[in-house]
């Protein structure tokens, strides 16, 4: 997969970025730029824009700051905003309106397995065109397009990325001596010690299936590599080796030792992760869009030294600490329905680039576009440490359940409570997965006839 | 009766007594979650999070209420919300007044058919005709209308079910002699049905309005301008996926709830009168 | 009067305009429904007819049979727990008791707080470490009684079912409430002038009166059970590994999960149908106990 370079050269342009940064002082105004040969209509239009940011949520004011400078730019182009939930736009919004491409001229859509369905079935306008007008290519970081991209078209534009990081609050690591593990059986260690004093070690809420898919994701790039799992989820290799097994088993034997909240499957994710916020629980492995989270004054956590690593190293595995989870899943997509494809571009393009910039500096994601200027803006100091720490990554594995599709995700999370309920085996765990995407993948082929 | 009940009762004192402590005792369990929603809403996470359950809240919260009614256009959702629930009571009421009656009184072949149809209406999932729906009401999309219409529609089982069951119930004496003095089917629906349905009309009103109140699927799919969001859609979307200030939740269910209680308070006194108004009448 | 009954004009005039919405908006859909039950499709793409795979599937699927089973407990509950004390608590109240008022208001206040409260309440309850339940087994001195109540396939599906039941009681007492209100006392007054007995007088006079509201409930109940869906989907979302899955929450998933549109459309319609075969059920039953009491 092209990710590995991304990720590198996503370290290395983003650290130059920093110092450019105080130097250029046009911040803003650049993204509202059209370019050469590029015509956008003169007469008065309505783009409508769907979105996951309703007022309330920390993202929704870049939202509305970029709205209202666009149509300042573009007097004749307004824009009609409809915010969802974003859960529920994930499965009933969005998913019915694209039945009859009723969606916004510009969505907001997940890539991956995700978006397939709609790219399937032509409810989504193919890219090609307007990435050579505007220069796409050469401003974003390899690799950043392709989870938008089908049968080699692009279809979306890349919003940003993520990975996922162990945070460890340090405060009570040194209460107890211990030291933050690097290896599984330092892990091990510290899950025993923390256990002996009645701290649960780590959080997890595996009444939502992502939130173990998580951790055994990740224990899956340790133990078989993030190349092999990538392969594997595409298709083009089978889920059930001895390695998918053993990142079952090391689940099972972290859930056995007591790493998990008491009841965890009945505990939801974010209840789950506030045990951590408000300072209860030492470890939690959990994505870089928790690095805001992290630095709310609210949080109790945000006194306490949080400290930011790898997930451990498994001995024996294929995989070392540089690989992680994570990658562009994020993006603006266009309706292939839309009367007005140019402007929509257009506005996706400028809402990209700028919010990619803001949710950079507020702590909700790393950036995946080259040029970002984020001036003098202080950036969420957590989100930081999780850059510092990637710039020598050499691969990434999407969370499984982004990269697959239709019924395999589902069952991917029924088969992980499985795991942690007991009730199945790590081999069977591999094996169900295998058959699960094998039928998940013919049938979204099927349909895509 | 009301008089023949007490009397004996009074002949067993003990068993009133554990009547009243069961009832007192049964209140407090019901009327339970309001004090929590509202203690809630005045948490922030760590405290909901934390085992702090029934006790009351450490740092009251009062800014999770001022957020709100800054924050949101919540006014707005409010009158969508109270403007879909009433025109839906309304239209609900009077087409399953009507139908209900033509299904009890009126004398036609296909009756027993259509009143099982109706009933079928009700055993329809509301998830599995989502995106039917969604295409079907394309004309009226993104209008308080696209909602009115299918909540009026999937009420009508259930209210024609209640009303003409009331119906049912009610002795022909009265309509057999307004039919003698030469009244008209329509005169005496209006003028002697209606009046004699006023009870069981509240009832369906409450339940209606509970119905059209909280709804949200239908709601969050159907309407895409942020002018026609209605309250439930308002509070949804205070949930964000990786993090959520639970107490302003909270605040905005608590804010939305106050309308169904006074609502309901109005009506069951409504019901209350009617019933015993038609009880005098018989 | 007869004549005035059959006039076609004032059928019309009555049911259509009902008819006409329910028709269009609600009818329109069963039939869409059923034709997409025939289908493998997606929700998007075309789909592809496969006459009856979809209920064979169905009928073969042990996820299928589960939520089957665990519904039809539900409505089971609903019938024999949740309908006798709501019955209960309507007669007392019917009866006159002071402050009837009060009672009649508090005890309705679960049925008007949104889904989403009171299940996260009982989340509350519920908890592992600190929910109310355990923390009471460890005071009274028996932590071996305490679960983690939604997290265990054992208990995740009763711990469920409890507030399901326990929210919408007051629903059902309302309705016993006016129905019970609503018989006069007049009746009352002049069959005992006749010289009716106190149990005459229940089973002959007000149980008639009560019954239609009886099966309306029943009716209610079932139905409601088997199409139950906010307070699983919020309690457990199924879980965990299918446990507390109900007809409604398998089929909102094969939908917008699992992009099953046909094989849930399927599901959708076995629900109509059982629900159907359970309404005559239950409308004949209650046409035989009429009877009987009639005489």
């Amino acid at each position: 997969m092209k990710t590995q370079a991304t990720m590198k050269a996503l370290a290395a342009l983003t650290a130059a970025g920093l110092v450019l940064g105080a130097l250029t002082a046009t911040a803003g105004a650049e993204v509202l730029e059209v370019p050469e040969g590029v015509e956008l209509t003169d007469e008065e239009i309505t783009l409508r824009f769907w979105d996951i940011w309703p007022e309330g949520q920390p993202m929704a004011p870049i939202v509305q700051d970029f709205i209202a400078m666009y149509e300042e730019a573009h007097p004749n182009i307004h824009i009609e905003e409809t915010p969802t939930q974003e859960v529920d736009y994930q499965t009933t919004k969005l998913r019915v309106a694209a039945a009859d491409s009723s969606q916004g001229d510009v969505f907001f859509c997940w890539g991956g397995g995700y978006a397939q369905t709609y790219v399937d079935a032509g409810a989504v306008l193919p890219l090609g065109e307007y990435y050579e007008k505007y220069g796409i290519e050469d401003q974003v970081l390899q690799g950043a397009t392709t989870y938008c991209t089908y049968r080699d078209e692009v279809y979306g534009l890349p919003l940003k990325q993520w990975a996922g990081v162990l945070y460890c609050n340090k405060d009570i690591f040194d209460e107890y001596g211990l030291e933050i593990p690097a290896t599984f059986d330092e892990l091990m260690e510290c899950v025993k010690v923390f256990r002996e004093n009645d701290v649960t070690p780590m959080v997890l809420g595996a009444k939502d299936g992502w939130h173990i898919g998580m951790i055994q994701n990740l224990l899956a790039v340790r133990t078989a590599g993030a190349d092999y799992v990538n392969e594997a989820l595409l298709g083009n290799a089978t889920l059930d080796t001895p390695e998918i097994v053993r990142s079952a088993e090391l689940l099972v034997e972290m859930n056995e030792a007591g790493a998990f909240p008491e009841g965890t499957l009945g505990i939801a994710s974010d209840e789950a992760e506030e045990l951590f916020y408000s300072g209860m629980v030492p470890m939690f492995f959990g994505g870089s869009w928790a690095a805001q989270s992290m630095d709310l004054p609210d949080n109790e956590c945000s006194e306490a030294d949080i400290e930011v690593v790898p997930f451990p190293e498994v001995s024996d595995g294929l995989g070392d600490k540089t690989q992680f989870s994570g990658g562009v899943i994020d993006f603006f997509m266009i309706n292939a329905a839309t009367e007005h494809p140019a402007e929509a571009f257009d506005f996706a393009y400028g809402m990209t680039k700028y919010m990619s910039k803001e949710a950079y500096i507020l702590g909700d994601s790393l950036p995946c576009w080259k040029d970002i200027d984020t001036g003098d803006a202080e950036i969420s100091p957590t989100l930081i440490k999780i850059q510092d720490l990637i710039q020598s990554s050499t691969g990434y594995v999407l969370a499984w359940d982004t990269f697959l599709t239709g019924s395999a995700i589902d069952a991917h999370y029924n088969l992980l409570q499985g795991l942690i309920a007991g009730s199945l085996t790590p081999e069977d765990f591999a094996a169900q997965m295998e058959e699960a995407k094998v039928t998940a993948l013919a049938e979204a082929a099927e349909a895509a006839q | 009766m009301k008089q023949t009940m007490k009397a004996k009762k009074s002949h067993n004192a003990p068993i009133r007594i554990l009547t009243y402590v069961f009832l007192v005792f049964w209140a407090l369990i019901q009327l339970f979650p309001l004090y929590w929603l509202f203690t809630f809403s005045l948490k922030n996470n760590k405290e909901i999070f934390g085992g702090n359950i029934i006790g009351l809240p450490q740092e009251w919260q009062w800014e999770n209420y001022q957020k709100i009614f800054t924050q949101a256009h919540i006014y707005r959702y409010m009158l969508n919300s109270l403007f879909v629930a009433a025109v839906t009571i309304v239209l609900t009421l009077i087409l399953a007044s009507m139908a209900s009656y033509a299904l009890t009184r009126l004398k036609w072949k296909l009756s027993g058919l259509v009143y099982l149809m109706f009933l079928t209406g009700m055993m329809l999932s509301m998830q599995a005709v989502l995106l039917p729906l969604y295409r079907n009401l394309k004309p009226i999309r993104d209008t308080l209308w696209s909602l009115i219409i299918p909540y009026t529609a999937f009420n009508l089982p259930m209210a024609i079910l209640l009303i003409s069951g009331t119906l049912r119930s009610i002795p022909r004496e009265m309509e057999e002699a307004a039919f003698i003095d030469g009244a008209s089917v329509y005169r005496l629906f209006f003028q002697i049905i209606l009046p004699m349905l006023r009870a069981i009309m509240a009832t369906v009103a409450i339940l209606n309005f509970l119905d059209a109140w909280n709804e949200l699927m239908f709601a969050q799919t159907f309407l895409n301008a942020e002018k026609n969001f209605t309250i439930t859609v308002g509070v949804n979307n205070l949930i964000g996926r990786y993090s959520t200030k639970w107490g302003m939740i909270g605040a905005g269910l608590t804010v939305a709830t106050i309308p169904t209680l006074v609502l309901y308070a109005f009506l069951s006194r409504n019901i209350q009168e009617s019933l015993a108004m038609g009880a005098v009448k018989g | 009067m007869e004549k005035a009954l059959r006039s076609k004009k004032a059928i019309c005039f009555f049911i259509l305009p009902a008819l006409t919405l329910f028709l269009l908006v609600v009818a329109i859909p069963i039939f869409q429904s059923a034709s997409y039950s025939l289908l493998r499709w997606n929700g998007i793409s075309n789909g592809i007819f496969v006459a009856a795979d979809n209920y064979v599937n169905m009928v073969k699927d042990p996820i299928f049979r589960l939520s089957l089973r665990n519904s039809l407990l539900l409505a089971a509950a609903s019938v024999f727990i949740q309908m006798p004390i709501s019955m209960l608590l309507a007669m007392i109240l019917a009866n006159g008791v002071k402050g009837e008022n009060f009672y009649r208001n508090a005890f309705f206040v679960p049925v008007i707080i949104s889904s989403t409260v009171i299940a996260n309440l009982w989340m509350k309850l519920y908890h592992p470490s600190y929910g109310l339940l355990n923390v009471m087994f460890e005071w009274m001195g028996r932590p071996e009684w305490k679960r983690e109540w939604l997290g265990s396939v054992d208990t995740a599906l009763i711990s469920c079912f409890i507030p399901m039941i326990w929210k919408d009681i007051g629903y059902n007492m309302l309705l016993f409430y006016s129905a019970a209100k609503a018989i006069s006392s007049d009746i009352i007054e002049s069959a005992k002038v006749d010289g009716a007995s106190r149990t005459r007088i229940a089973l002959h006079i007000i149980m008639p009166l009560i019954l239609p509201m009886v099966e309306a409930v029943t009716i209610f109940c079932i139905v409601g059970s088997l199409k139950s869906f906010d307070m699983i989907f919020i309690l457990t979302g199924g879980g965990p590994t299918h446990a507390s899955s109900v007809l409604s929450l398998m089929m909102y998933t094969e939908i917008f999960s699992n992009n099953h549109y046909g094989y849930a459309s399927a599901i959708a319609i076995s629900v109509i149908v059982i629900c159907l075969f359970f309404t005559v059920l239950v409308q004949g039953l209650f046409k035989g106990i009429l009877r009987r009491f009639g005489e």
